[in-house]
């Protein structure tokens, strides 16, 4: 027989740690399930998006069912905000890329010279890479993976595609700032580009000995440290495009 | 022969309204060493984040002249929003590096059992001071930390093997709930991971895995991966879709329960140490230690 279930004491503690616990237990599940319940974007909600989640739009014709399900989804919401227990758990979806994508930090100075500046993590041989340890750099790898992660899926035979990259750079700018600025640190450039470099993965239908497909750049965005001002590359139009502080 | 000696308990039993109130899941109380163990593998895990995968790159991080600083990220802290971050008031030139001590001092205490709830629910405001103003170096690991913080805080998980610990002849019991709430978020952070793959071509397929194993970058083993032939990648991925979605039946089941928890372990240190997942890996790691029967050494040692 199972032991009985410790007395909780008087007053209202025990009362207190009741309702949290409660609440507690039903909070994680609650809140992914409402990623799943379309909600209308508020302005806050975008630029940039801080949830990759989010079903966006609506679930009924009823204003009073939309919005009650909303403001739920609010209280949720602000709980995993308040508390760091945000949720959401997409890792590695909907999709992986076929290639690494490498960020390259290019100086641009006066006299006309450029600089390249790579990531860390750029294999010196794509076909004969070497072992990394973990969690050594685990924290500047997430850094650069947040910004590489928006052109994951770019390809050169695509590019009219492309045309919502200067959206994507534009909710990323401040990450994309913050690392070309670090990247060019002392240089004195005047220009700094962000670039992705792609080196394509073997298919796995490939032979063995079967040459790596050749890799290729793609421009994202330039930022310029004198005025902090930032433009990104539209593929599509072949044209770069000044990013407003904030876009509506 | 003397009567086996009582149970103590520890802590603040819940109190729950009607039918509630007998919710035995909840509400059972768990031997002390389980939190206990839980504690000391946080803190070992957060020790390791914050020596091996921060202090080297402190500066870096979190000054205005890198990749950090107090206004970096004004966005996350736009009106409508909730984040918060004790660096948005402390000044850039000594805040993160005094934020560092009190963490790494908090986790310390977590690790020897000194007043676990108040070195836990600092290690708490710390991470999540920390995970708030630099967002762009964290993944999914940091908002696991977050939760095992809170957890290890208001479990009562200095009731054993520690400096505070209690001295009883008979088996210590804390509350239960709190390592069923982080049960309850692990299961959902398993089982929605495996709906959104499920949902996706390339998991379906399984080359997802064949290609995150040979990324250049995420892979720390790119080298060992082109040994494995192409089924093997495949198969992790539908096997990781499988042991996440079922996660949370397999729990029901002892034998399958066994089968699961010794493959999420197994999981996890392979991401570890293949994947550039990191902290994620670590701290997910941690949790298991809850599901390890540590009380039978009590039992064990009694009946020495």
């Amino acid at each position: 027989m199972a032991e009985p279930l410790p007395k909780p004491r008087a007053g209202v503690l025990p009362w207190l740690v009741g309702a949290f616990a409660l609440w507690q237990v039903a909070f994680p599940v609650l809140a992914n399930l409402f990623e799943f319940v379309p909600r209308r974007a508020a302005p806050e909600d975008h630029f940039p998006e801080l949830s990759a989640t989010q079903q966006w739009g609506r679930f009924t014709r009823s204003d009073a069912l939309q919005t009650v399900s909303e403001r739920a989804g609010d209280a949720l919401c602000a709980w995993g905000e308040l508390t760091g227990l945000d949720q959401g758990w997409n890792m590695f979806t909907p999709d992986f890329p076929p290639h690494t994508v490498v960020p390259v930090a290019e100086s641009h100075f006066a006299d006309g010279r450029t600089e390249r500046a790579w990531s860390r993590f750029a294999p010196a041989n794509p076909d004969a890479p070497g072992a990394r340890w973990p969690l050594v750099h685990d924290r500047e790898f997430n850094f650069e993976a947040n910004i590489t992660m928006f052109g994951w899926h770019y390809h050169p035979d695509a590019r009219a595609a492309w045309g919502h990259l200067p959206t994507r750079v534009s909710e990323n700018r401040e990450l994309v700032r913050a690392w070309l600025n670090w990247k060019s640190r002392g240089t004195g450039a005047h220009e700094v580009r962000l670039i992705f470099h792609y080196i394509p993965t073997r298919l796995p239908n490939d032979a063995p000995d079967a040459p790596r497909r050749p890799s290729y750049e793609l421009q994202v965005a330039k930022w310029f440290p004198a005025t902090g001002a930032l433009e990104a590359f539209d593929p599509g139009a072949a044209r770069w495009v000044p990013l407003k502080a904030r876009t509506p | 022969m003397s009567a086996a000696p009582e149970p103590l308990f520890v802590g603040t039993q819940p109190r729950l309204p009607g039918a509630l109130g007998r919710w035995r899941w909840l509400l059972a109380p768990v031997p002390a060493e389980r939190v206990a163990a839980l504690r000391i593998a946080v803190a070992v895990c957060a020790l390791l984040d914050l020596f091996v995968g921060t202090l080297p790159q402190l500066h870096a991080f979190y000054r205005p002249d890198a990749l950090g600083g107090s206004g970096a990220f004004e966005s996350r802290f736009r009106a409508g929003h909730h984040y918060w971050s004790l660096l948005r008031v402390l000044p850039d030139e000594w805040g993160p590096q005094a934020l560092f001590a009190l963490f790494a001092s908090a986790a310390t205490g977590l690790l020897v059992g000194w007043r676990p709830l108040v070195c836990g629910l600092v290690c708490w405001v710390c991470a999540v001071s920390f995970w708030n103003v630099n967002n762009g170096l964290c993944n999914g690991g940091d908002q696991v930390r977050n939760a095992l913080f809170l957890a290890v805080a208001l479990a009562h998980s200095g009731a054993a093997w520690g400096v505070q610990a209690r001295r009883h002849a008979g088996p210590v019991l804390v509350p239960g709930w709190p390592v069923k709430v982080l049960l309850v978020q692990f299961c959902c952070l398993y089982v929605f991971s495996g709906i959104y793959k499920l949902m996706s071509n390339g998991w379906q397929t399984g080359y997802v895995m064949y290609f995150v194993n040979h990324d250049l970058e995420w892979c720390l083993t790119p080298n060992l991966s082109a040994l494995l032939p192409v089924w093997v990648h495949r198969a992790s991925a539908w096997v990781t879709i499988g042991w996440e979605i079922g996660f949370p039946v397999f729990l029901a089941f002892r034998r399958a329960r066994l089968v699961a928890l010794w493959l999420g372990a197994f999981f996890h240190v392979v991401t570890f140490v293949t994947l550039e997942v990191g902290h994620f890996a670590l701290y997910s790691l941690a949790f298991y230690a809850v599901f390890v029967p540590w009380e039978r050494w009590r039992t064990h040692a009694a009946r020495a």
